[in-house]
């Protein structure tokens, strides 16, 4: 795949999307405390890999610490450009590698751990058509449409519900406090 | 009232492309999209289907153009990847420095022990200077050999690269007041090892020895290890407030 992606084109490029996106996702959030910021710097770092494309050598070196770089860097000169620093933590005169951003970090861990009871909780309190449309539109991303063939209503019903379940909890005193406490 | 203008289109995840330039300068209205978007997360959404479709269908790139034939995008696609390898070539001395070398001596000397017995492993001490606070990379051991830890700290542990299937990376603090000893669990790259801990258990103002080895799974202890041959590279974490 390295080499493909070296010698460019569309396919290369969205084999290496699929192969890579969660990784790139993983390390833009280390940069980036807000959701919105995370996905605008997520799309600059693929853009710019694009761009990039041609000038990456399989002979230096995997794919994954050169996206790694990339993604830090890219990440860096849109923080500068806004006239902001990095997060705390996020180390400034790592040029080498950024191979910090492949720790999860125990913030992480800990904190996804106490995110799972709370959802369950959460979930656990539903009416079951809600249960069933959190556990399809959220966890396993179906499409309006398929949820709404599998729970035999409309796909107008599927948003409505899904609206429903996401406004719900962003209210969830419990849920809101975890989350407040990992944007902090 | 800017946000009640929109709320019910983020709400209703109706975030188009003019949702989104308004994001970029209203803060209220990114603070309300923040929190379903770390909501919808929460419930398991990581947002990869909307960041996939963005990228790929709506973006007006030549990520859009290729491949479909769409002729009239090819050259405005080759001015602008002439002006980007342009900017490339500029770039290319920085981005050569940034790719990692072909290193055949183990990641962890890169952290620079220079010690040619250095450890084939990264103990890398993650943790939080009080509760509360932003986590952050406290200590790369053993190559970093000592490291100062404020006494409120909160740490966990973690190895890289994680053990080899049927090893474990065996680790026992010790202190005056006490000692713990902890195991790596699984892991791709980096693995944990043992659970989270508070400094202050230690004691204030303690050395804690921090000793490690690799050694088959089945293996009960650090001693155990060592007296097997394993080998132990020790640090020292200075708790000081």
């Amino acid at each position: 795949m390295d080499a493909r992606f070296a010698r460019g084109g569309r396919d290369a490029f969205v084999e290496a999307y699929a192969a890579h996106a969660r990784e790139v996702r993983h390390w833009v959030r280390r940069f980036f405390s807000s959701a919105f910021e995370q996905e605008e710097a997520v799309q600059e770092v693929w853009l710019t890999a694009h761009r990039m494309q041609s000038l990456y050598d399989p002979a230096k070196g995997p794919l994954k610490p050169w996206l790694r770089a990339l993604s830090a860097n890219r990440c860096r000169e849109l923080l500068r450009a806004a006239s902001r620093r990095p997060p705390v933590g996020v180390p400034l005169d790592d040029v080498s590698d950024a191979l910090w951003l492949d720790a999860p970090g125990p913030d992480d861990a800990v904190h996804s751990a106490a995110l799972r009871v709370e959802v369950a909780r959460f979930a656990a309190g539903l009416p079951p058509d809600e249960a069933r449309v959190l556990q399809l539109c959220f966890v396993e991303q179906r499409s309006h449409a398929e949820v709404a063939k599998e729970l035999g209503i409309d796909e107008r019903r599927s948003k409505y519900l899904k609206q429903k379940v996401l406004l719900a909890a962003s209210r969830d005193e419990r849920l809101r406090a975890l989350l407040s406490e990992s944007r902090s | 009232m800017s946000l009640a203008l929109f709320r019910e289109r983020l709400e209703a995840g109706e975030v188009d492309a003019q949702v989104r330039a308004h994001l970029r300068s209203c803060d209220e209205c990114r603070a309300h999209y923040d929190l379903l978007a770390q909501t919808a997360r929460a419930l398991g959404d990581d947002g990869a289907k909307a960041e996939r479709e963005r990228l790929f269908l709506n973006h007006p790139s030549p990520l859009v153009g290729e491949g479909r034939g769409e002729g009239a995008r090819a050259g405005s696609h080759r001015r602008v990847l002439a002006i980007a390898l342009a900017a490339g070539i500029l770039l290319v001395a920085g981005v050569s420095l940034v790719l990692p070398p072909r290193a055949t001596t183990p990641e962890v000397q890169l952290r620079g022990s220079g010690d040619a017995t250095a450890a084939p492993f990264s103990l890398r001490v993650y943790g939080k200077d009080a509760p509360g606070q932003k986590v952050r990379l406290i200590a790369d051991l053993p190559g970093a050999k000592e490291a100062s830890v404020n006494p409120r700290a909160e740490l966990q542990l973690f190895v890289k690269p994680a053990p080899k299937p049927g090893e474990v990376l065996l680790v026992e603090l010790r202190a005056p007041l006490k000692s713990a000893s902890l195991r790596s669990g699984p892991g791709d790259d980096l693995a944990p090892v043992g659970s989270a801990f508070g400094v202050g258990g230690f004691g204030p103002q303690a050395r804690i020895e921090v000793c490690a080895a690799l050694a088959p799974q089945a293996t009960p202890t650090l001693a155990a290890a060592l007296e097997a041959g394993s080998t132990q590279y020790c640090s020292t974490l200075l708790v000081t407030p």
